[in-house]
């Protein structure tokens, strides 16, 4: 349905209200330009011997310089050499004394065995008395039960809400198509003066794309694999 | 022990999606083919929630389908016919490269073709599921209609478009069921209740037709095609459902005589241009029984729950009726300047009687010196030789009519006037929204609730228009104020007229008067019982929903303040409009 301001003769109220709407469309898009300009400008205020060096700079990142490499030979006198590191443990040395006993060992493993054996009889205990638990059992499964599915409920809610929204079905985005607005002194009042703006093609495919009967395309570019080749006639006397 | 490991990517969402290259691999097609496909068979592409997960890691762009839709595809019977098609083209273009005249022609003769009607009726398994889809279907149709033509589209889909539309336009004025208009810059929109669905659809404006670059022809070709077939079906079914002929007889076509135009024209083409004037009316499939007035049954009020329902509905019908009639006994005629299809089709549909220059088009039913027309329609500032018995009036009163729903003073219509603006119908304001003056006096009159100053309103420049307004407007609070005590206006008024009857007496010496009717409207009593409906279910709210309810009313108020404003602000305006005015004529 379309906006009562694209009336061929609007009444005044409805018309500046599309044209607010074009107006903030624009701006919108000027507002846009503007950032990109000042991003460029920015950049080019940089002077080109602060740019290269920054460059060196960056791309010599983790390369190590001849002073650098220098240092580290002097460094490395006193150092391991890189062939001894694999022999070497990074743990500290094992000493005898501080080795388990066969009775320690066997006493960690009673203990282990009891701990286990009380927290067996503990189970038993409480799953022998969870018969009298039975009502609130229920009841916590089916608070569960019903968490589940109002959470599920929600999200098929979302989901279709969602569904009418355009989604992105392709590789390009949808663009919302320009308004068509006639400018006031376009206007002409009259249907045999009037120029009609916009076309239903492109309206009837935009629409398509918005509700997600069709993806966005672009028309491919047309080029030449090979470029041709221009010669000149033998003929042809210059 | 322990289970075998899942492999990732063969459960859940990766296996319930598709990308495009796949299915067309799956379904051994050409892309082209497969869109077609996927048009005709209402199959759409699908965003996955989680593209990676989809992909298999990659988060590259892709069109998806579901598989499962992909699986149904593939049962679908018409793709042996592309594969067909395919093959037709490989023979043909290997007969033409070997110069093989009658090979050629042979297989051009045996092109392999194909029918969609089982895919409109596996899509569409009842006709409401039909006609809710048909608003598309519809701005297709009459845009490819009125397409002209070109290398663009195939020649055979234009003609079956605009055939196919102008039997609908057909049933349209047949069963009256067209409602609003309205003129946009982009086309003009109409909209249409047929069979309790409302329908919406967009006819481009006639001329200053520019082929756009960047829509792809092939695609909307194949959503006509499809809806063409569609709009056939649809067409059958509506012509029946009001006994009508389809294919379309028209009552008087042998009795027409053979015009200068069409003297070079087949049968079949005379026909169809006869057709696609819309100035006759079809022949009915029972012969001579004519239109019969269908009376609204009479449900018991205590059957359904809402004794106000039937009011309403009866109100309704009554409006219907009323809008269905609007032309009716009126006899137009249209100029050439003006879009003469359309308003053919606006005039008719509503009761008129129509014609044009025999010049123009085919179908001219009677000539401009009939001096029974009432009206001419002019889209020029002046014209000459002017017929003093009918009026001539710009197109937009027709459109403006429709809208209002009854027959709108011509004034401001007159050729070279400066029209008032085109409103559209499609608007319906929100309690509390702004609403321009001129729009509430358009709603007023649809209301009734001032008959007879209308006229006066829509004069130009009349300076009590906007008192009138004023004091209008001030009834109507004065109405609204009193409400709860049901019908204490009405009551007050006839006391106010019993005392003037009363002083009437006194000079004349007693007199027996005829009592007038009691003005019984129906509609405001049923607006003051919904306001106390309102109030009472105002006082059922509990204390804890009570705060919302409050602050919902609380911004409400904010927006009637800002419309008070608005009004404020235009009334301003004008009144600074009219002293300037004043101020001019005093100078001259």
């Amino acid at each position: 349905v379309p906006h009562p301001g694209a009336s061929y003769n609007p009444d005044y109220e409805d018309y500046q209200e599309l044209l607010s709407k074009a107006h903030e469309v624009e701006e919108k898009k000027l507002l846009e330009e503007k950032k990109l300009q000042k991003f460029e400008e920015e950049i080019k205020k940089v002077d080109p011997k602060t740019l290269e060096r920054t460059w060196l700079s960056e791309m010599s990142e983790g390369i190590k310089d001849k002073e650098e490499l220098k240092e580290e030979e002097e460094d490395g006198d006193d150092a391991i050499n890189a062939e001894d590191l694999d022999r070497i443990s990074v743990n500290p040395p094992v000493r005898r004394e501080s080795k388990k006993t066969r009775t320690q060992r066997n006493k960690e493993k009673k203990k282990k065995m009891q701990e286990k054996l009380k927290a067996q009889g503990k189970m038993d205990k409480t799953k022998a008395n969870e018969i009298f638990r039975l009502k609130s059992m229920k009841a916590e499964l089916d608070e569960r039960e019903a968490d589940l599915q109002r959470k599920a409920q929600e999200r098929r809610q979302k989901w279709q809400s969602q569904g009418l929204q355009t989604r992105k079905l392709g590789r390009l985005k949808f663009e919302e198509p320009l308004l068509e607005i006639k400018l006031s002194g376009e206007l002409e009042g009259s249907l045999r003066k009037l120029k009609p703006e916009g076309n239903l093609f492109v309206d009837r495919m935009k629409s398509f794309e918005k509700r997600n009967i069709m993806e966005p395309r672009q028309e491919a570019k047309k080029y030449r694999k090979y470029k041709r080749k221009t010669v000149i006639k033998r003929s042809h006397k210059v | 022990m322990g289970r075998e490991r899942r492999k990732k990517y063969e459960k859940g969402e990766a296996t319930a999606f598709m990308s495009r290259n796949q299915a067309i691999n799956k379904l051994q097609l050409t892309l082209a083919d497969f869109r077609r496909l996927c048009i005709l068979k209402g199959i759409y592409p699908h965003e996955p929630k989680h593209k990676k997960r989809v992909n298999k890691g990659s988060t590259v762009h892709k069109t998806y389908y579901l598989v499962k839709d992909i699986n149904f595809l593939a049962h679908e019977p018409i793709i042996n016919k592309f594969r067909e098609f395919k093959h037709f083209v490989r023979r043909l273009k290997k007969a033409i490269n070997k110069r093989n005249k009658d090979a050629e022609q042979r297989i051009r003769n045996n092109k392999p073709k194909y029918k969609l009607d089982h895919i409109v009726r596996e899509r569409y398994p009842s006709f409401q599921d039909a006609l809710g889809d048909l608003d598309d279907c519809l701005s297709m149709c009459f845009l490819f209609g009125t397409m002209p033509q070109g290398a663009r589209v195939h020649m055979e889909y234009i003609n079956h478009a605009r055939k196919l539309t102008v039997e609908f336009m057909h049933y349209i004025i047949a069963s009256k069921s067209l409602r609003k208009v309205f003129i946009s810059i982009k086309g003009i929109y109409f909209q249409a209740e047929v069979m309790g669905q409302q329908l919406t659809w967009v006819v481009p404006h006639g001329l200053g037709y520019q082929h756009p670059d960047d829509v792809d022809y092939r695609v909307m070709q194949t959503f006509v095609e499809f809806y063409t077939t569609l709009l056939g079906f649809i067409n059958f079914k509506l012509y029946h459902s009001i006994n009508l002929h389809y294919p379309p007889k028209l009552e008087l076509d042998a009795a027409t005589p053979v015009d200068e135009n069409e003297e070079n024209m087949t049968e079949k083409e005379r026909y169809q241009e006869r057709l696609s004037a819309l100035s006759q009316t079809l022949r009915s499939l029972d012969e001579g029984g004519g239109e019969e007035e269908v009376q609204l049954d009479e449900f018991p009020a205590v059957e359904t729950d809402d004794p106000d329902r039937v009011e309403k509905a009866k109100v309704e019908a009554e409006k219907i009726k009323k809008l269905q009639n609007l032309f009716k006994g009126l006899k137009f005629f249209l100029n050439r300047e003006v879009p003469r299809e359309t308003l053919v089709f606006i005039i008719r549909s509503f009761g008129g009687d129509v014609s044009w220059h025999k010049s123009v088009a085919v179908g001219a039913t009677y000539p401009e010196s009939d001096e029974s027309i009432t009206h001419q329609i002019v889209d020029r500032p002046q014209t000459k030789n002017q017929y003093l018995s009918r009026y001539y009036v710009q197109p937009q009163w027709v459109f403006d009519c429709v809208n209002n729903t009854s027959l709108l003073p011509m004034e401001s219509y007159f050729p070279g006037a400066t029209l008032p603006p085109h409103l559209s119908p499609f608007v319906e304001e929100a309690e509390g929204d702004y609403v321009p003056p001129e729009r509430q006096a358009l709603i007023n009159r649809q209301l009734g609730l001032q008959e007879d100053s209308g006229v006066e309103e829509d004069e130009e420049g009349s300076e009590d228009e906007e008192e009138d307004e004023e004091e209008e407007e001030e009834e109507e609070s004065e109405e609204e104020e009193e409400e709860p005590e049901k019908g204490r206006g009405k009551r007050k008024r006839k006391h106010e007229t019993e005392a003037a009857t009363a002083d009437q007496a006194k000079k004349l010496n007693m007199s027996v008067e005829a009592g007038a009717p009691e003005n019984f409207n129906v509609e405001q009593k049923l607006q003051r019982q919904t306001m106390e409906e309102r109030r009472l279910a105002e006082m059922m709210i509990p204390k804890k929903k009570k705060r919302l309810y409050d602050k919902i009313m609380f911004a409400k108020k904010k927006k009637n303040q800002e419309t008070r404003k608005l009004k404020e602000k235009r009334e301003a305006i004008e009144t600074q409009k009219k002293s300037e005015s004043k101020k001019k004529k005093k100078k001259q």
